[in-house]
């Protein structure tokens, strides 16, 4: 029966999400989200002429002298960076260099994957590794002021390729998939929309700038944070600095793509507690986990939810299917969270009281001191008769992390996998 | 020869809480947040900023003074236009006093051709503060007010523009059918400048180069607005000033 479906949670009648989106989302009078709208264009566009048009875009930058970089790609130990590099340095016949910020949660599997990159594409790599103290001391103050662990590794990750772009003058930095086109439809496939910092700010860094964390904490100096400061307008503008989406000019296919890389380079995947996609951040202890649980007391819904819309819009599995996964999933443990209380010298109790205080009264409802009564998405999204999973959703799982591994601060490669 | 500087004034389209890309007024793309493209824009430097709350007329909700109040914080001294919901003079210098620099209106104006609201909200806060807007229909060369609350059309033989010279300080005209295209324009619309004597500004799927030097080149085209291509690329409106060189300042980070 349905439960609430008024305006506050009015749901997409097609995938799973509703209109309350952090990213934003439009649900047009038809009951169809943007997300799902956009997507149909994966079906319709002439998928040849878009990649047509992307070796002309990238053909401006191949150097004629073959002994420097034609552009950046910023990697991790896992998601689109095996395919983006595949199609860099294969297809397009670029000599890319990469680049990879150390979050330190790193997990044996991600420095395996990051190490199989450098070798087999024969790419070098670039890591920017910040003071582990100055990290703590931002992860703390993100915690503390806006609820998220993970500040430190988005921004570092989307200003650390900008940086390097400017200090080597290599103007052209290739992502893979753009996430607000990709989730929500935020722009069409036909936009071609280009990295920005206007775009890092709202969505990746939730409004919140590096130099916006030292007004906002007493503990902050701008000697701790000046290594996530994004450059100045002037210098973009003199080296031409641009960052171009591969999602738009391919179809973007993150499960088949991954599928492709296991197959070729041995990419390794691992399965998650939280979800049943065993591809996407296995490169890290606390995404698919504590940073998991963050989001579901923030904003009602985990990432499985975000997996599964995409699953949807693919059709390879149904509406109902999906939402009876997404229930039996999202609240299940985060492992490592002993790991992080050590890391950054918290015990779990305060941890778990701190982030008690960020769970948001739309979707939790306290019982008592300790009691919490979830009431996300997946508990409003009851309008439709529940069954027994029948997804035949099915995922390479080819490795795994031992439940007492540990972080792996820095490596060049691990032997055990 | 120089030539009088004309402006590109960047446009904001806002649904309920989020900015978001607009295509003929009825198909959304959530952007985000509208303080930061705000922030973003002034950073720019931009020459106006034209803020669209299109649904608080249909809504009957009134202006949204809170966006507006959170917005002027991330303006910076860029002149601020508002628009939406605007239902009489009082509400006028809400939005004034709120932060907007101007106000834009439409609705309550082309609803029943209403002068006397117009001259009541231009006698209160100035006619160099008061701006019209025509959302314009083109149908066999005929030129068509497009009502988007009540989705009707009205002849625009039927404003009396010599009235209006009074009343605003200049015209925006928006090419529905076009709206959010890629560059598709109708340059018919530019018979409606020899038409009118009042500055206008037109908007709806000016993308090019070619298009705005056409339009611009228009003795009494005072202005463009741009809105969705804005979001697509870093320095996008640096870009603009840059094809048009000719007609826009200088912007601050724009290349010699």
């Amino acid at each position: 029966m349905q439960k609430n479906n008024n305006s506050v949670f009015n749901f997409c009648k097609k995938c799973l999400y509703s209109c309350q989106h952090p990213l934003g989302i439009v649900i047009d009078e038809n009951g169809i989200c943007s997300g799902c709208k956009i997507h149909e264009e994966k079906n319709t566009i002439n998928w040849n002429s878009k990649w047509q048009e992307l070796k002309k875009i990238t053909q401006n930058y191949k150097l004629k002298k073959q002994n420097f970089y034609d552009c950046i790609i910023p990697v991790t130990g896992a998601n689109d960076s095996f395919f983006v590099v595949h199609v860099v340095k294969n297809l397009l016949k670029m000599n890319p260099l990469l680049v990879c910020y150390n979050k330190y949660w790193n997990t044996p599997l991600g420095i395996k994957n990051l190490s199989t990159l450098r070798t087999k594409f024969n790419c070098d790599i670039i890591f920017q590794n910040v003071n582990p103290i100055k990290v703590k001391k931002i992860t703390k103050a993100t915690l503390y002021k806006l609820g998220s662990i993970y500040w430190h590794s988005l921004s570092g990750h989307t200003v650390f390729p900008v940086q390097i772009s400017i200090s080597y003058k290599i103007p052209l930095i290739i992502w893979g998939a753009h996430q607000g086109l990709e989730q929500v439809g935020m722009y069409s496939h036909y936009d071609n929309v280009e990295m920005s910092r206007r775009y890092r700010k709202n969505h990746d860094l939730m409004g919140v700038e590096a130099e916006n964390l030292i007004s906002s904490s007493d503990n902050l100096t701008e000697g701790d944070i000046f290594q996530y400061l994004y450059p100045d307008d002037h210098e973009l503008n003199k080296v031409g600095t641009r960052g171009i989406y591969l999602g738009n000019f391919i179809r973007w296919d993150v499960k088949e793509q991954h599928e492709k890389m296991i197959k070729f380079y041995n990419y390794k995947t691992c399965k998650s507690n939280r979800t049943i996609d065993c591809y996407d951040y296995v490169d890290s202890f606390n995404y698919m986990n504590l940073h998991d649980r963050i989001k579901l007391y923030k904003h009602g819904f985990s990432k499985i939810t975000d997996q599964l819309c995409r699953e949807i819009r693919f059709n390879r599995i149904d509406r109902n299917s999906a939402l009876t996964m997404v229930k039996r999933y999202e609240q299940r443990k985060s492992l490592y969270e002993k790991n992080f209380c050590e890391w950054l010298n918290i015990n779990q109790k305060s941890l778990n009281y701190l982030l008690d205080t960020f769970k948001n009264n739309k979707f939790w409802k306290q019982i008592d001191v300790t009691r919490w009564k979830f009431k996300g998405l997946s508990y409003h999204n009851e309008n439709m008769i529940l069954r027994k999973n029948s997804a035949k959703l099915k995922y390479v799982q080819n490795s795994k992390i031992k439940v007492d591994a540990k972080y792996v601060t820095f490596g060049k490669g691990i032997k055990d996998f | 020869m120089s030539i009088i500087k004309k402006r590109l004034i960047s446009v904001i389209n806002v649904l309920e809480k989020i900015a978001v890309q607009s295509r003929s007024f009825n198909d959304y793309l959530p952007i985000g947040s509208s303080e930061i493209l705000v922030e973003n824009l002034s950073r720019w430097g931009s020459d106006e900023i034209l803020i669209q709350c299109f649904d608080r007329s249909k809504k009957k909700l009134g202006p949204n003074i809170n966006l507006l109040k959170k917005i002027t914080n991330f303006k910076k001294g860029t002149p601020l236009i508002y628009s939406g919901g605007i239902r009489n003079s009082f509400d006028a210098l809400e939005i004034i006093k709120n932060g907007a620099d101007r106000i834009m209106v439409g609705y309550s104006f082309f609803q029943k051709l209403n002068y006397d609201n117009l001259t009541k909200i231009s006698n209160k806060i100035g006619k160099q503060s008061l701006i019209l807007s025509l959302p314009i229909k083109i149908n066999k060369n005929n030129f068509y007010i497009y009502n988007y609350v009540d989705r009707n059309l009205t002849d625009i033989k039927k404003i009396n523009f010599d009235n209006l010279d009074k009343i605003v300080s200049e015209i925006l005209i928006t090419d529905m059918y076009n709206e959010g295209s890629y560059d598709r324009f109708d340059t018919r619309m530019l018979k409606l400048a020899n038409i009118i004597k009042i500055p206008l500004i037109f908007f709806g799927g000016i993308t090019s180069q070619h298009k705005v030097k056409k339009i611009l080149s228009h003795k009494n085209v005072s202005a463009v607005g741009i809105g969705n291509s804005l979001n697509f690329k870093e320095h996008a409106y640096q870009s603009f000033v840059l094809q048009n060189r000719n007609f826009f300042r200088k912007t601050s980070y724009a290349k010699k």
